[in-house]
């Protein structure tokens, strides 16, 4: 077995080491799930929710009910392990189970023409297991005969910062649509979710269908033109009235055929900027806590203790020079910080994708790794370095804890401290100065000098803090990644010496 | 081969050096003894040996290779038996002995057949499954010895190892000397048990506050100090213990007879039984012995016991 090998195994499969290294990427898994989660847009469908697309048709004296249970992205869908439909009309009920995607049909006989209504209930399982469901009333209309148009607000699978259309249609005797244009336009009136549309100048896009029960449209347009802005879809450009979301429009072919849908302010565009700041609020503080935790008491475990101890003595016997020793011993440790910060990445990149249909960018997966593992790599050469300094394991252990606590914990305290002490004033250029230079002076700093170069801004999350210009501050790639190596260089550095220096 | 040249170890500025000035050898195919009192640079000079500790002046070349300069090369070549073995606790004896047969390129294989002779060799193969931790301080030594030679050294130093071994142990050991010595190895025996030394070292190295005192060859070891003669004499009488205290102090115990701090060297004893035949005396026993070497030690390093 190659040394190197050992080491490796020795330290992936310590039980120390698997907990932090499935609790970092557990938590960041989560954060990122509840933050990705919280910025799908709050009216549409989320992206584990399923809705029921519910139309009928009436045909002598039966009632044809047709359902199409579809998702957030108007895919056919029954959610986790299938999804159960109930349908009452008249008395009558009929129960279904739908295994696979598709559509799920009722006959009911229609004794009498007064009975109005039809009764859907609906069950699914949801992402995470939970059990969703709902039911829905839908009132027969005899005299046209059939259900008519259903819209409802998806996303588009190829773009999350699309929002689209998801339509629904059962025609005179289940036939499908006939040719109709839906019409998208910006609407600058906040709280409108009915009425007609103000200004047709406004319509960004037109989409024609037609001879469909069930599509999707979904709109292209510049993003950043509506961006933020109240979108509104219509299927006539000259709406006369709306009505609810999910409702049935009857198809009178007139003003009455339109149907107006709400986008409003949910119809927020994701863009990199936003996936970014969803990592820098969450994401980033987790990992940074607990990857101290992990670098520093790994090298305590893996390689401090074993020198204080004299463990280290029954390798350094061997045919093996001291300098490669700790450096494998270090190679070891840098290949479990790096695993628990490549895997949290994944994960939060998993997420991200699977509820905003976006990765982040390769660039910022790569300095967000980066900056991660050289805080890791530096608090572990820390701790290599004070192995080489203090003689018991009791000392070893208190100067661990100390670089945690001043480091990890109380450092922004500490800035913050000297804040208060010199009389600087939050947001003034002395702040940013005093900010930047504590980051430069810890470990943890790294990812915070990150987070000020691709936000551009000191002391809050995304947008919130007070905006610079990085460089003016001394805040650009070259110095963070000559800052990132000096941390882990330095101490590093101190221990290959005292290690092939001094017994 | 092992050769201290001139070592001095200083731990600290305000303390005697631990070592001072040392110029041992240790030669292939031969048993070096190392003995001295507590402190006296025993271990100091078996790790300054391993590599373990940096000498402060002078050198150790072992098998003509710097133990500091050219660690990996010299290092190869030695096996380190310390007094208190210290591993992993965690670690099982299977992983942790492929882990150390890595370090001198021993493939996977061959690596495994000579583990599995070596823990068969100690008597652990039924503790395979055990944690280091969870070994008693005699299967540690036991486990210390096999991982000490898995590299097949040429040197082997035992440090106090016969310290904490029930009688089995310690046969087994001393066994193992014999055996690496007849394989040619060089092997360096510390212990404060001097009577173990005395029993299988080729050479024995007296220290004593850091400095080599006295290195005594197999043969002197058996005349160490004044000679005494143990005897039994069927026609003993006063005109016999006259003759005899012509040689030194005489003692009669029964029929027991000891001749004391005699004035003869241990090359001249013949005299004694040749003049008592001559005057008609009939010896029944006649064994002349030196000081032990515990007696010699504490004589040489100026200890009243």
């Amino acid at each position: 077995m190659k040394p190197i090998a050992y080491e490796i195994k020795r330290t992936l499969t310590s039980k120390f080491v698997i907990i932090l290294i499935v609790v970092i990427v557990g938590l960041a898994s989560l954060i990122a799930y509840e933050s990705a989660k919280s910025e799908v847009p709050t009216n549409s469908a989320s992206q584990d929710s399923i809705q029921m697309n519910v139309g009928y048709y009436v045909n002598g004296s039966t009632l044809h009910v047709v359902g199409l249970p579809v998702n957030n992205l108007g895919q056919p869908s029954v959610g986790i392990g299938g999804a159960s439909v109930s349908y009452q009309y008249s008395g009558v009920t009929k129960n279904m189970t739908l295994n696979s995607p598709g559509y799920v049909n009722a006959t009911f006989p229609i004794s009498s023409f007064s009975q109005h209504t039809l009764n859907v209930s609906f069950s699914y399982k949801l992402f995470r297991g939970f059990t969703i469901s709902y039911a829905i009333s839908d009132n027969i209309n005899f005299t046209a005969g059939y259900s008519g148009l259903n819209v409802s607000e998806v996303s588009d699978p190829s773009n999350g910062t699309i929002n689209g259309m998801n339509i629904f249609f059962v025609g005179p005797n289940g036939t499908s649509a006939p040719s109709m244009s839906i019409y998208f336009y910006n609407e600058t009136v906040s709280g409108k979710s009915t009425g007609t549309i103000h200004n047709e100048t406004q319509i960004f896009y037109t989409a024609n269908v037609s001879g469909f029960h069930d599509t999707n449209v979904f709109p292209t347009f510049n993003s950043t033109t509506y961006k933020y802005t109240t979108v509104r879809a219509s299927i006539n450009s000259s709406v006369a009235f709306a009505i609810p979301f999910n409702s049935p429009v009857y198809p009178s072919y007139g003003k009455e055929f339109g149907v107006l849908y709400n986008f409003s302010s949910n119809y927020h565009h994701i863009t990199q900027s936003n996936l970014q700041s969803l990592i820098f609020s969450g994401v980033t503080s987790i990992i940074t806590f607990l990857l101290a935790i992990l670098a520093v008491f790994e090298g305590y475990l893996t390689y401090g203790k074993d020198r204080t101890s004299g463990v280290l003595e029954s390798v350094i016997k061997r045919p093996v020079s001291r300098g490669t020793l700790i450096g494998s011993r270090f190679t070891a440790n840098a290949v479990s910080i790096a695993l628990a910060v490549v895997l949290s990445m994944l994960s939060a990149n998993f997420f991200i994708h699977y509820y905003l249909h976006l990765y982040l960018t390769t660039s910022f997966d790569l300095y967000f790794i980066w900056s991660f593992v050289v805080e890791g790599l530096a608090f572990l050469a820390l701790v290599y370095m004070f192995a080489h300094i203090v003689k018991s394991q009791g000392a070893l252990l208190g100067s661990a804890i100390g670089l945690f606590v001043v480091f990890g914990l109380f450092w922004t305290t500490i800035s913050t401290v000297v804040d208060v002490a010199f009389h600087i004033t939050s947001g003034t250029s002395a702040y940013i100065t005093n900010t930047i230079a504590f980051d430069y002076a810890s470990p943890t700093g790294i990812t915070s000098l990150f987070q000020i170069l691709f936000e551009k801004s000191v002391g809050g999350i995304f947008g919130s803090g007070t905006p610079i210009h990085p460089s003016a501050y001394g805040v650009t790639p070259a110095f963070i990644v000559l800052a990132g190596l000096l941390w882990i260089a330095v101490p590093f550095g101190i221990a290959l010496w005292l290690s092939t220096h001094r017994d | 081969m092992i050769e201290i040249q001139g070592a001095t170890k200083v731990y600290s500025r305000k303390a005697q050096p631990a070592l001072s000035d040392l110029n041992l050898e240790m030669n292939n195919g031969e048993i070096l003894g190392l003995v001295g009192l507590n402190g006296a640079g025993k271990t100091t000079t078996i790790r300054m040996t391993s590599g373990i500790i940096f000498p402060s002046a002078g050198k150790v070349l072992v098998d003509g290779f710097d133990i500091v300069k050219q660690k990996v090369k010299a290092a190869r070549n030695v096996g380190w038996i310390p007094e208190f073995p210290n591993f992993e606790p965690n670690a099982k004896p299977l992983p942790l002995m492929k882990y150390f047969a890595g370090y001198y390129g021993l493939k996977s294989e061959e690596a495994n057949k000579k583990i599995m002779d070596l823990m068969e060799k100690v008597s652990l193969k039924p503790y395979l499954n055990r944690k280091l931790r969870n070994y008693s301080q005699g299967m540690k030594k036991r486990f210390a010895i096999a991982e000490s030679i898995v590299g097949d050294p040429q040197n082997v130093l035992f440090d106090e190892t016969l310290n904490g071994l029930d009688p089995e142990g310690v046969l087994f050991v001393r066994n193992l000397m014999f055996e690496l010595r007849k394989q040619g190895k060089a092997i360096l025996l510390s212990s404060h048990i001097l009577s173990e030394v005395e029993d299988v070292a080729d050479r024995v190295a007296i220290i004593d506050h850091g400095k080599l005192i006295k290195v005594l060859k197999r043969n002197e070891l058996k005349s160490l100090g004044k000679l005494r003669v143990h005897m039994q004499i069927e026609n003993f009488n006063d005109q016999c213990k006259s003759l005899l205290s012509e040689f030194g102090e005489v003692d009669v115990d029964h029929d027991d007879i000891v001749l004391r701090d005699t004035s003869i060297r241990y090359d001249e004893v013949s005299v004694i039984p040749e003049k008592l035949v001559n005057s008609g005396y009939r010896i029944r026993k006649f064994d002349p012995v030196g000081e032990s070497l515990e007696d010699y030690f504490f004589e040489l390093i100026g200890v009243k016991r």
